[in-house]
């Protein structure tokens, strides 16, 4: 038995730019904020807001470091993200065979 | 008819290869310890035995016997007991399948470098326990990597430190110390996996 | 959200993944550099054996070519450190695969033979048992074959090594090395470079 409920769908995943932010981190350890720009095609502004969001609710951590002087700001998918993304694709899949 | 069949299967299809690169990406595999345990018992049950054999000078030359005897009936049991558990896993991770991979290539490693080394000469049978201590270090610190656990990998340090010892000051103690070795760098981490992963299982029944 | 919506949301996850992943893979640049540094120390030392150039120069050239080898991973680590803006688990497993069986072969190798304990002849079957290991490994990894079976070629060289007792083997470890590891290596360059390119193409 699971706690997974078919009839609801996450709301801070379902937006085109933050499931592909979520796409792209569950594929990686880490990425850095311009890796991730490159990969969805966003503008920096856009895509900030999208991450702070997703960050806000625990599903991405950030560590913000320096690499050869320039500022690095690297993100990763947590447990709870991981969790949350695997229920939303179980989602579109019992759409799917509906 | 077939148009929505067809859509269907290519969105299955692709759910699929989303489920195996999500799987791929997984690194958390709770490792219940049991292999460092079983394999550091059988090893230093052998090294122990040998050193008695050198000791006492008695069956000298069954040394190799003994290994040979010893470390292939463990892996024929421990391959047994494999299948019958793989049968029983749900859930099947890359991180798993390399953990395996792993250490069946480290053993294979091993058995080359203790039997094929020694019995054509290339070094002295002394030579072993230096040459399995760097190569459990390297085992090690990969394991340590596949698994996410930092005191995994730092346990490196202490089987390359001591192969260097063994390899530098090489003598009958070399058994001693290896046997040492392995009750602390191997028996003792399994021990701590096994009570981790115990207490992991409660809380996950809880 | 219907099922049309839902078909398009899965495809456009599954492509952004696969894209994401498929751009990561290894260079094969240091299976290159490695395999092109020891084969190199090996011909030298076989040429010494057979008294063709001097044991000081094949002596001193293992030095500089470890050397170098090293110095080139360390330049290659800085450079993917700051050029690669993404880490992926199995990028860091291979690393840590990759390193450690430099360093139990740089034991192997530079402790082994000077404590005396190992026999010249023996280092090569030595150093062929542990890259049989992290061949064999890399292949889960690399999710290919090749690798894999590489393990198993690098392994039957090792025996074949430790029994045949010759200074050829010296030219044997190093032919292997030619094969198994350059040749390996040179064809992960050029599908990482094919790869580049057709990521580049798309991009434009």
């Amino acid at each position: 038995m699971t706690d997974f409920n078919y009839h609801e769908i996450d709301d801070v995943i379902h937006s085109r730019i933050r499931t592909a932010i979520m796409a792209v981190l569950i594929s990686v350890e880490e990425a850095e904020f311009t890796f991730i720009r490159e990969k969805i095609n966003a503008t920096d502004g856009n895509l900030s807001v999208h991450l702070k969001k997703l960050e806000d609710h625990n599903y991405i951590s950030v560590k913000k470091e320096f690499v050869m002087r320039k500022p690095v700001t690297r993100y990763a998918i947590t447990d709870t993200g991981r969790k949350a993304f695997e229920d939303y694709i179980k989602k579109l899949e019992s759409i799917i065979r509906k | 008819m077939s148009e929505p069949i067809i859509k269907i299967n290519k969105a299955e299809e692709e759910i699929s290869v989303i489920k195996k690169i999500m799987e791929d990406s997984k690194k958390a595999i709770v490792d219940n310890g049991w292999h460092y345990i079983y394999w550091g018992l059988i090893v230093t049950a052998a090294l122990i035995a040998n050193y008695i054999m050198v000791l006492t000078n008695t069956s000298i030359n069954m040394q190799g016997m003994l290994w040979f005897i010893s470390m292939t009936s463990a892996a024929i049991i421990e391959g047994i007991i494999e299948r019958k558990r793989e049968k029983h896993v749900k859930v099947k991770t890359f991180a798993g399948r390399l953990l395996n991979t792993l250490w069946s290539g480290s053993g294979i490693c091993m058995f080359i470098l203790g039997f094929a080394g020694t019995v054509s000469g290339a070094y002295n049978a002394i030579m072993i326990f230096p040459l399995i201590s760097v190569v459990l270090g390297a085992a090690y610190l990969v394991s340590g990597v596949i698994q996410q656990v930092k005191w995994l990998s730092a346990l490196c340090i202490f089987w390359w430190a001591g192969s260097i010892l063994l390899l530098l000051y090489p003598g009958l103690h070399s058994m001693l110390i290896f046997a040492v070795m392995i009750i602390c760098f191997q028996v003792t981490p399994g021990v701590i996996m096994f009570v981790q992963s115990k207490r992991e299982l409660k809380l996950l029944a809880a | 959200m219907d099922t049309k919506q839902a078909e398009l949301e899965i495809s456009q996850i599954k492509k952004i993944m696969e894209e994401t992943r498929g751009i990561l893979i290894d260079d094969g640049l240091g299976f290159i550099v490695w395999g092109l540094l020891i084969s190199t120390g090996l011909f030298l030392t076989y040429f010494s054996v057979l008294g063709i150039i001097d044991w000081s120069v094949s002596n001193y050239a293992w030095f500089v070519l470890i050397g170098a080898g090293w110095i080139f991973t360390i330049i290659q680590m800085r450079k993917e450190k700051r050029e690669n803006k993404a880490v992926t688990f199995a990028g860091k497993v291979a690393g840590a695969i990759w390193g450690s069986a430099g360093i139990t072969m740089t034991v192997i190798g530079f402790v082994g033979s000077y404590s005396g304990l190992v026999k010249g002849y023996g280092i090569c079957p030595l150093m062929a048992c542990v890259l049989a290991a992290a061949f064999f490994v890399s292949g889960v990894i690399y999710n290919q074959k090749m690798f894999r079976y590489l393990g198993f070629g690098w392994w039957a060289g090792a025996i074949v090594m430790f029994f045949w007792i010759s200074p050829h083997t010296l030219l044997m470890f190093g032919l292997m090395m030619l094969f198994m590891q350059v040749l390996p290596g040179v064809l992960m360059y050029s599908k990482w470079k094919k790869e580049i390119k057709a990521a580049e193409y798309k991009a434009a």
